[in-house]
Order: structure tokens, then sequence, then C-alpha cells
């Protein structure tokens, strides 16, 4: 008996043969934007010197003192490691704001650039990449990764089950993105994918449910960590190591364990990088479930002119499961805040803006803020959660009272999504706050400079020395 | 505020706090003596391994020791010194490349424990300079929290076609543990380690293991490896201040919530004084542990009724517990990983050759045409009640019938050899170690080594022993 080959070949196959001269102009600027958005997102964790951070980041710098070879930068400026612990570093300090990529997609939602740029990145830095093949890496990456995605389906989340979609697709796609970088052929590029698939890091979610209050750094760590498996995976891919050419796919494989009966096809996509558009970037630094909310929250007591003071409640309508996973009410971090609606909420009636520091201590202790919660009241829509399901929008249905008056207003899709682009300005924005702090403005526009013409570049450590 | 203040008390902080007091002394004999073996047992399979140069072990050596880094604990193949993470990885892969490593037995689930455990925490115990009393304590500990968190899973998830490998759900949890303990991390700490290895563990998918796949790749050595590493990274970061779920295997959208799928039991130890590290097998053959009950039937017939020519024996049926017969059908043979997890070419190596040892794996010998024509005349069956025996006692049993010359001759086997029910004598484990490293090390190193367990309790650094299988 003859086995069929199975579907992860063909999608090999189209990752390794894309080429950033392929991509649509549009395209092609999205991918050096996501690279550059997930740069600055690492910049401005460490800038407020965020724990989870810190931590693995020391521990890694501590190990890795004695060490003579060094291949790639961390982003945060204190030095080199060999590429799979800085990709580990990056990958930890970009995951930390909740400020990362979003996928919206009707299959699936989810992070995929948050691992793959930083383990791309380090593996293009290593080798002294050209810009073009940076970018032809990433969309290859995120091609994947969506593929990946859809195939999948949300059932590894549903009947309560924890398993993060960022760490089911994206280590898949990072490793991809590397082995395309390495220069591996077939054979060793599907090893690289079933070595990370096999290997992949399951990130359950206890850290984020409400009920049980923890909020704790794992969440970040584990994001650095499917960064350095895929560059490890295509490392090891590339000395000989093997895994299965069906990890997706295959008997016993993730389309078999995470998809509980709803899997698709695995389909390789067609005609250079159509998906990653639907890869959308946040404007603010929060779970991508609450930005409809806020947004609607500040626009109805703009329009209104409605003072805070004045509103006696705000009801939140939002797909059925952001219900209960963004419900926390008890702030103890600036994690718990970012996964919070009612937080989110009263925060932006309150300031009548949604700043990255509102979502960091001290702001979060915000005595105002906290007490204006109680106003928050939650409600599942089943309209809005068949939308989630039919579009992978994050749809959010606000009503405002106040003095005897309900003012009303859904948005069905966050700022950043492709529907609601963010403009250039406005990511130029993100990217200023997000590294004011760190880089001087000749710095950051000599940055910004390279992101513009990121296609241009002939090896991309002319980019990673700026940092 | 820390995650400690404000997250509620969990089944998981009851464990942990069993395992920070759990002392040595505290352990009766027989379990103390159990553990021993498995870290002898472990320490053996890795210089087998090493030794006979597989390819995925010597890969991730050489990768591991290409990237380097500060000189911590010891590769046992001899390869040198890393971090105590890398080597817990090299260590790791190499102590699964075999096949040859422990067993859990119990009737809520089964899989691996130590052969990610020992590397991990003798890593830890060497760079931290612990004595043989701390390792002994901490794998103690660690076993029973293994043990604990896969009674409270049970076999759902590897149940409806999933594909998450029980190793690698349970493993960087005791795992961690172990660690955090060799670390001397407090309350909080530990159930911090014991949340980061449970978040950021492997899913460990069997991909490579399915038959129908046709793969049977090296991912399966490796991620053992990756275990035993993030075990270690776990309570290192959770001893710089990293926090994680304190709820991470009973809590919502925890371990339990994930792979359970409704069969989830509480996360309980055994009343104190009891300990279930006993429950844990150690292999007498080279194979996976489905394959031993029917290799032990076969061997044992083909001795008694003198049966040396195959070519008498008309049929041979192995009956199985029904999931073996599922997954251990193979009968294409590219290359010893397949050979370890077949049933028909493990009962036909049994029957031809008279033995299955280290060698029946090696290249020549998986492709020995005569031992592949026998393989596919084994036919098997699932046998409902040693099915049930499994279920309800982990149990790994296995009957062989052969119809030779107008005999008709059966052997039933309930309990694999080197589990409690059929155990293994200490002389037999010596022996294994024997065969394992004798390519490696002479006779006095051997015996250096073997004395040098049997007295773990009683070294006041581990580096004494760690030096003695560094070189």
């Amino acid at each position: 008996m003859n086995r069929r080959t199975p579907p992860e070949h063909r999608l090999i196959d189209y990752a390794l043969a894309l080429t950033a001269a392929e991509l649509d102009p549009v395209d092609r600027q999205r991918v050096a934007d996501i690279v550059f958005d997930n740069l600055g997102i690492a910049i401005g964790a460490y800038v407020a010197r965020q724990s989870s951070g810190l931590i693995c980041e020391d521990y890694m710098l501590e190990r890795g003192a004695a060490r003579g070879d060094s291949g790639a930068s961390l982003w945060s400026g204190r030095g080199t490691l060999p590429p799979d612990e800085a990709a580990l570093c990056n990958g930890t300090w970009a995951e930390i704001l909740d400020y990362q990529d979003t996928v919206v997609d009707p299959r699936n939602n989810g992070h995929a650039a948050v691992t793959i740029v930083p383990a791309a990145l380090a593996v293009a830095e290593a080798r002294g990449a050209s810009g073009a093949e940076l970018i032809a890496a990433v969309a290859a990456g995120l091609e994947v990764t969506i593929a990946v995605l859809r195939a999948v389906g949300r059932g590894h989340r549903a009947e309560g089950r924890g398993f993060r979609t960022t760490s089911i697709g994206a280590p898949l796609g990072a490793a991809v993105a590397c082995a395309k970088l390495l220069g591996l052929d077939r054979a060793q590029a599907l090893n690289a994918m079933g070595i990370a698939g096999a290997c992949a890091n399951n990130g359950l979610m206890p850290s984020l449910s409400p009920s049980n209050g923890d909020f704790g750094m794992d969440k970040d760590w584990v994001n650095g960590l499917s960064a350095q498996l895929a560059v490890n995976a295509a490392g090891l891919a590339a000395r000989g190591m093997t895994a299965s050419d069906a990890v997706v796919t295959g008997d016993r494989g993730i389309l078999a364990s995470h998809a509980h009966g709803d899997a698709h096809a695995l389909k390789t996509p067609e005609g250079g990088a159509p998906n990653i558009r639907f890869v959308a970037l946040k404007k603010y630094a929060a779970c991508y479930g609450v930005h409809t909310a806020m947004e609607a929250t500040m626009n109805l007591m703009a329009r209104h002119d409605i003072e805070p003071a004045a509103i006696d409640g705000i009801t939140v309508r939002v797909k059925a499961d952001s219900c209960q996973t963004l419900a926390g009410r008890t702030i103890g971090n600036h994690m718990a805040a970012r996964f919070s609606l009612p937080y989110s909420v009263a925060s932006a009636a309150i300031r009548g803006a949604a700043r990255m520091a509102d979502f960091d201590a001290p702001a979060i202790f915000d005595a105002d803020v906290l007490a204006f919660m109680e106003r928050v009241a939650l409600l599942p829509d089943p309209a809005l959660t068949r939308f989630h399901e039919e579009t992978g929008g994050f749809p959010a249905h606000v009503e405002i009272r106040s003095g005897g008056r309900a003012q009303d207003e859904r948005i069905d899709y966050p700022v950043g999504s492709h529907e609601r682009p963010m403009s250039r300005a406005e990511l130029e924005a993100k990217f200023a706050e997000l590294t004011a702090r760190h880089w001087p403005e000749a710095r950051r526009a000599e940055i910004l400079a390279a992101a513009a013409d990121l296609a241009a570049l002939d090896d991309i450590r002319a980019l990673t020395r700026l940092f | 505020m820390t995650v400690a203040e404000t997250a509620t008390p969990s089944p998981e902080a009851a464990l942990v706090e069993r395992a920070q007091a759990l002392r040595a002394e505290d352990i009766p004999a027989p379990v103390r003596d159990h553990i021993k073996d498995i870290v002898l047992d472990t320490i053996g399979i890795v210089v087998g391994a090493a030794a006979r140069n597989m390819r995925s072990g010597a890969i991730c050596e050489a990768d591991a020791r290409a990237a380097g880094g500060t000189p911590e604990a010891s590769l046992w193949s001899g390869g040198g010194r890393l971090p105590a993470p890398a080597a817990a990885r090299v260590n790791g892969t190499w102590a699964e490349v075999l096949d040859f490593q422990d067993v859990v037995i119990d009737g809520r689930n089964n899989g691996h424990v130590t052969v990610a455990m020992v590397p991990a925490a003798i890593a830890v115990a060497e760079t931290a300079g612990a004595s043989g009393a701390a390792l002994v304590a901490a794998i103690t500990a660690g076993v029973e929290i293994h043990v604990a968190v896969l009674r409270a899973i049970g076999r759902k998830h590897r149940e409806d076609g999933r594909g998450f490998r029980t190793t690698t759900i349970a493993s960087p949890v005791g795992s961690a543990v172990a660690c955090a303990k060799l670390f001397g991390l407090d309350a909080a700490g530990t159930l911090n380690a014991m949340g980061l290895a449970a978040v950021c563990q492997s899913s460990g998918l069997l991909v490579s293991l399915a038959p129908s796949n046709e793969d049977f790749l090296m991912d399966k050595d490796l991620v053992n490896g990756v275990t035993a590493e993030g075990a270690v990274r776990a309570a290192r970061l959770a001893a710089a201040g990293m926090t994680a779920s304190h709820h991470a295997v009973t809590g919502e959208a925890g371990m339990v919530d994930s792979y359970a799928q409704g069969d989830g039991l509480p996360l309980e130890l055994p009343p104190p004084g009891q300990f279930r590290a006993t429950q844990v097998a150690l292999k007498k053959y080279p194979a996976c542990y489905g394959c031993h009950a029917a290799i032990e039937a076969a061997l044992q017939l083909r001795a008694e009724a003198g049966l040396t020519d195959v070519h008498a024996i008309e049929r041979i049926i192995v009956r199985v517990k029904q999931a073996a017969a599922e997954t251990l059908n193979v009968y294409k043979i590219p290359n010893h990983m397949a050979a370890r997890f077949s049933l028909p070419y493990c009962v036909a190596a049994a029957l031809l050759r008279g033995r299955v040892g280290l060698e029946d794996f090696e290249p020549q010998a998986i492709a020995d045409p005569a031992v592949l024509a026998l393989a596919q005349r084994v036919e098997i069956e699932s046998d409902d009640p040693l099915t049930r025996l499994y279920y309800e006692q982990g149990a790994y049993g296995g009957e062989v019938e052969l119809v030779a010359d107008g005999r008709r001759l059966v052997r039933r086997i309930e309990h694999a050899p080197g589990s409690a029910g059929n155990p293994m004598t200490r002389a037999e484990l010596r022996a294994k170690f024997d065969l394992l490293t004798r390519d490696r090390w002479d006779a006095d190193r051997r015996r250096h080594i073997i004395d040098t367990v049997s007295d773990l309790e009683t070294l006041a650094d581990i580096r004494a022993l760690t030096d003695l299988i560094a070189t």
C-alpha cells in the first residue's frame, strides 16, 4: 500500500519558493510593518522593565556570559546571544504588553508574528540574510500559521480546554520561516516543521482564567519558548534530525489532537501571500477582545458629551466566551488589566483614552477606575458570538445609561484589523510611543527609514546594528 | 502584589507542601531502593545509547555542544559539561532513544516518568552540589507528583485519535518539582516552577509513532530531552522570580480541563507514609513495554517446547490489549524505532533468535530477511480480558499462541517483566546496566558506579557520582 503524500509537502513547497518580489507591494510593506511593530512592542516592554522579560533575559545573559559565540541581537540592546536564545528573550519581550498582532479569521484567531518575527529575525541576523529574504520568510511563516489555524479551528479551546491558539500554529510557521532562511531543502524543512509541531509548547491558559486569579508570567515566557523552539527545530533539522512529514494532518497529529471533529483541509495559499492581510496590528495594549468595547465607550461619551460621573451604568455585550475569559474584576497586575473588559471599559470611560500607561502600574490601581468597574456589566450576545464565528471579528455592543437616557454603539472590527487598518501615521505613533524612552529621535528615524525600505536591505545586520 | 498573594489555595499547593517536606529518611527502604535502581537504570540507558552513537542523541548533543555555555552539568556520554538545561536536554534525549526506559503502571494512566526526571534532577543536583539524599528525596517527590497528575487526568488525551503523549503531560510537572526541591525553592516558588512547566510543556504529539504515518522518527527522543530541559529552566526561572498559575493542573483551562475530556479525578497523593513510586516498572527488553509480555511469552514457549526451527511453526497469534493491537501492529520496519514498536518484529525475533536484546535492534538485525519474513506471519489480536486488566491495573499483559507440529502452545503473561507484578531481580538490573555500559567502562568503573548509586543517600555531594559518569 502506497502512502499518500501529506498536504504538508505542498505547503512546504509553497513556503520555500515564496519570494518577496512575488508579494503585492502592499503586502510586502505590511510584512515590514509587522516586523517593526514587534520590535517596537518588545522595546516598550523593556522600557517598562516588565519582570517576565527581565527575568528571562537576565537568566540567559548570566548563562551566556561565558560563551564565545554570538549571533543575534537582544532587541533591548543588552548584547548578543546565540540565535535561539535571542529569539527566546525577544519573543518573551514581544508578548508582555499584549500589544501583539492578532489573526482575524473565521476559523481561528490567536497570534502569529509575535513568535515568527523574533525567531526569523534572529536567524536572519545570524545568517546575514537580506531584507527581502526576511520578508519572504516572515510572509511564508505567517501563511503556514494561518493555514494550520484554519485547518484546526477552535475546538482546542472549546468545552473548557485551554490550549493556546498561538502555541499551536505559530511554532510551525516560525520553524518554516527559519528553515527558509537557513536554506533547508524540502525534506529538512518538513522535518523542522515536524519537530516544531511535536515539541511545541502547549501553552495552557490557566494563568489567564479569571476564576483562577493567577495572571502569571508564563504567558510571556511560553511565547519566547515557541520562538526558541522554531530556531532550534530548523537548526536540528539542518543537522539531520527527523520528524513526521504529516505533523498537522497525520494520525495523532495536530488536527487529530486539537480539532475535535472540526478539522478542515490543510490548504496551500495560491499566489503570493494572500492571507497576511488578516494579521491585525493592535491600537491598544490589551487583549484584542476588549478593543471594540473601549472604542465604543469612548465614542459614545465624546459624541454625547457624557461625563464619567454622570454614568449610571454601562452594559457591554460581547461574544459568549469573552464574558467568561475577560470578566476579571480583581486587578492584581498589568496582565489582569489587559484581559479585563470591566477594567478596560472603566479606564476608557474615566480617562477618555486608552494609552499604554493605562494598563500598567500605577494606573491599574487607580481607585476611581476600580470603583467604576462596578458600573460595567457584561452580557453574552448570541448574535455577536455568531458574528465572531463567521468572520473572526471581535464585536462589542456598548450601551451607556446616563440621566435616564441610553446611548449605544456596536463596533464589529477593532482598529488595526483588515477591515479597519491603522494608518501609517498611527503605526508610526505607536512605534514612537513604545520606543521614545529607549532610542533618541534620530535613531528612531533611521529604524523607521529601514522599515520603509526593508526589501532593499542587502544585509539585515544593517538594521540590527541599530538596536 | 504577588501572584501568591492573589491566588486562591489549590490542590496543587497540598502536593507541593508534601513534596517540600519529604526527606530521604522518611522514605521506606524498598521505595528508596527502587528509586536508586531507577537512577542506575537511567544512567545505564543513556550510556548505552551514547555508546551506540544513536543518531537522534548524537545530533542533539552536537547541537548543544556547538552552542556551549557555562559548564554546570555533565553529559553522561562523556562529552563534557554544559549549562544544566542543555545537559538535561542531551541526557534526556539519549535516555529515550533505546526505548529501554521506565514505565508507570497504574490503572488510570501509564507513560514514562524518570526518563525525563532523572536527567533533569541530576543536572540540577550537580549544579547545586546537592547531596545524594537530597536527590533521592527530590526524585521520589517528583515521581509521586507525576503519578498523581496522571491519575487526575486519566487516558482520554490519547483516545478518539488524539495523540498527546502521556510522558510529556505529567513529567514536566513532577520533574520541575524535583528540580525546585533541589534548588531549595519555597512553596510559592515551587508552585511557580510547577505552573511554568505545566503551561510550557511540549505537546509531544505521537504522530511519529502512528503506524499509519510510517514515520518512526527522531522527534520522539528529542521531546523527552526538551521536557527535561523545560523542568530545569522552569525551576531556575521560578527561583529568579518568574510566576505562573498555581492552578495549572486543576484550574480552569488547566491540564485536567484540557486533557481529561470529562474523565478528570481529584489531584491527590496517597495517604502520608504511602508511595506510588514502586509502581514504576523498569524494562527488561529495549522495546515498547506493550511488546514485553509477548516477548517473554514467546521466549518461554520457545525454550520449553524446544522450538528452534521456526519453519515448524504454522501459526503465531499474539493477543494484547486493544490499544496495543492497534498501535503495535507494525509490519514495515524502516528503522530501529519501528522495530521497537512492532509486536510482529519483537515476537519474531524472540522465536527466531531466542533473545531480544540490544543487538536485535541494530541495522543488520532489523533488516534480516528471516526475521522480517517470520514477522509477516505474526497475527495480532485484541484481547478483552487483557484490555480490562490494563484499564483496571495499568498492566501490560500478553499472550502468545503457537501452532506447531499439530500442537497448540499457549503462554499468557498478565504482568510484563520489570513491573511490580513481575519484577526484575537486582541481579538482572545490574546485568542490564553492565550490558549497556560495558563498551564504555571497564568492570571496576561499573562496579564503582553501582556501589555509589547503591549508597546514594550517604553521598555528601552528588558530583562524586557525576564525576564518575562524565569520564
